[in-house]
């Protein structure tokens, strides 16, 4: 009969993605995790952006400004635009630049001006797929958009809403790749990245209605994540319902100081 | 002997209850009964019925009160859905409910019942569309301390901003306390209302505080017994305290 529990339960994760896209109110505590930027910290030039990787560059301002610092991340979506003048099709900073305009978007709705919000979000996806059609082997890219999408549809989820299903397939498929591209390092990469990436494919694909694929995942986990807080996680997401919509929060923060 | 007091409290419990909600601007005329009836009842088809007679009256008179009234009918209307499940009349009506609130703030800027309700619906809508922590969220949370900043002795904005409060995590500015706070201050300002005491309840028995969880849901439902929200409450945790006697301490919910 009543479901209401089970909806406001998903709030949670309604309520973290709007605070990750920027809300000021409740982010008290997570702001500790934001260390601010070096006073006169500037970014490096386009030739040594060119020499290290550029998600090293620019991640720091860009999940600050995810977590409601504008300043920082004008600072990063200038960076992408610079570089775009450059090229267009420099599909790194497509990506991030498109992620940063969903934060945009978020500021716009949260400020009741859903017009302008609307227009900041499709082109924050749009730049997000085109960075994905640019560079199809770009692990990076991949992660970038996956993590992004599902995040969204974690966030809030209406099955009729066929754009959407296509969406998150997508990303879940993205996701699977990177999977596979790294499944002969697997157990070198650190416990977050394991964690995250197959508790993002869980997800996912509960959230698609695919309970057997996501099920399968959190038994992945067990063997994946043994000995963590992942492991535990799983075990009381296999515990219970069958059918249940699989909410897990990213653990751990990305933010750092800006270079 | 115990039963003539309780039903006194009871009937109390229930004039009160028609009263507290949105009292003031919404004042309880018979379309404002008969649509409470219906939500705790769960009649979808009559809740539609009189949402879109509000509608047409808003439409025609353009007047604050009658987009108020739209709002929170469809609140009501959200209500009844959830308890058959159907996603599609939930959606509808929680867009329609934030297009009347939107329309009742901007008349009202001043009215913290408008913007509870704004608050209330937006928190309704999240669920139901792509994304939509990331679109309302931060804009449903602004809604509902402005309706506290308005008129701190607003039950109902307390409950919505509770409900925040509980689902966020703490990392992210939620607070289980602060909830709790919340709802026990809603439960002292608006003593025979029914809502706090059922989000209470809820909470106590996510904690596997199943003795605690019977206390505030008696609560409710001396101020309510018709509420079907009410009831599906009593009945989780009826259940649950029979899985206790099964030997089984209640499991507490898992909330994340």
């Amino acid at each position: 009969m009543h479901t209401t529990r089970a909806r406001r339960l998903r709030l949670l994760k309604c309520m973290l993605a709007f605070v990750t896209a920027g809300s000021y109110a409740t982010l008290h505590a997570a702001r500790a995790f934001v260390r601010p930027a070096p006073a006169g910290a500037q970014y490096p030039s386009a030739k040594q952006a060119g020499e290290e990787r550029f998600d090293e560059i620019v991640r720091g301002d860009f999940f600050a400004g995810m977590l409601g610092d504008d300043a920082r991340l004008d600072r990063g979506m200038k960076f992408c635009e610079e570089i775009l003048a450059k090229n267009p099709k420099h599909a790194e900073a497509l990506v991030w630049h498109g992620g940063g305009l969903l934060a945009r978007a978020s500021r716009a709705y949260a400020k009741g001006d859903s017009a302008l919000g609307d227009r900041l979000w499709e082109r924050g996806l749009g730049e997000m797929d085109e960075a994905v059609r640019l560079a199809p082997d770009h692990m990076g890219i991949k992660i970038g958009r996956s993590a992004t999408i599902v995040g969204l549809a974690q966030s809030g989820w209406d099955a009729s809403d066929e754009r959407a299903r296509a969406l998150l397939g997508s990303a879940l498929a993205d996701y699977e790749v990177v999977y596979r591209w790294r499944r002969p390092v697997f157990p070198t990469l650190t416990e977050h990245s394991r964690g995250e990436l197959l508790f993002g494919l869980a997800s996912g694909w509960s959230i698609l209605g695919e309970h057997a694929k996501a099920r399968a995942y959190l038994r992945l986990v067990l063997e994946e994540c043994k000995g963590t807080s992942y492991e535990a996680e799983a075990r009381r997401w296999l515990r219970g319902a069958p059918d249940a919509v699989v909410q897990h929060d990213c653990r751990g923060c990305h933010v750092r100081p800006s270079r | 002997m115990k039963r003539a007091p309780l039903l006194v409290v009871a009937l109390l419990g229930c004039a009160f209850t028609l009263q507290a909600q949105t009292a003031g601007a919404t004042d309880d005329g018979p379309e404002v009964v008969a649509a409470r009836k219906s939500r705790d009842r769960a009649e979808v088809a009559q809740l539609q019925r009189l949402v879109e007679n509000a509608r047409r009256e808003a439409e025609e008179t353009k007047r604050f009160e009658a987009y108020l009234r739209l709002a929170l009918f469809n609140t009501w209307l959200c209500e009844a859905a959830e308890a058959h499940q159907n996603n599609e009349v939930f959606k509808r009506a929680a867009e329609g409910g934030v297009a009347a609130a939107e329309k009742a703030v901007e008349l009202n800027p001043q009215s913290s019942e408008a913007h509870q309700l704004l608050g209330d619906l937006l928190n309704q809508l999240i669920p139901h569309v792509f994304g939509g922590g990331m679109r309302y969220g931060k804009r449903s949370t602004d809604e509902l301390d402005k309706a506290i900043e308005l008129n701190p002795k607003n039950a109902d904005a307390y409950v919505s901003r509770a409900i925040s409060y509980y689902y966020t995590p703490e990392s992210f500015g939620g607070s289980k306390r602060k909830a709790f706070e919340l709802l026990t201050k809603a439960a002292r300002m608006a003593p025979r209302a029914d809502s706090p005491h059922i989000w209470l309840a809820m909470f106590h028995l996510e904690a596997g505080r199943t003795q605690d969880a019977l206390r505030e849901i008696n609560h409710a439902r001396r101020a309510n017994p018709d509420r079907s929200f009410t009831n599906f409450v009593y009945g989780q945790i009826n259940a649950s305290m029979k899985k206790g006697k099964g030997g089984r301490k209640p499991a507490a919910v898992k909330t994340n």
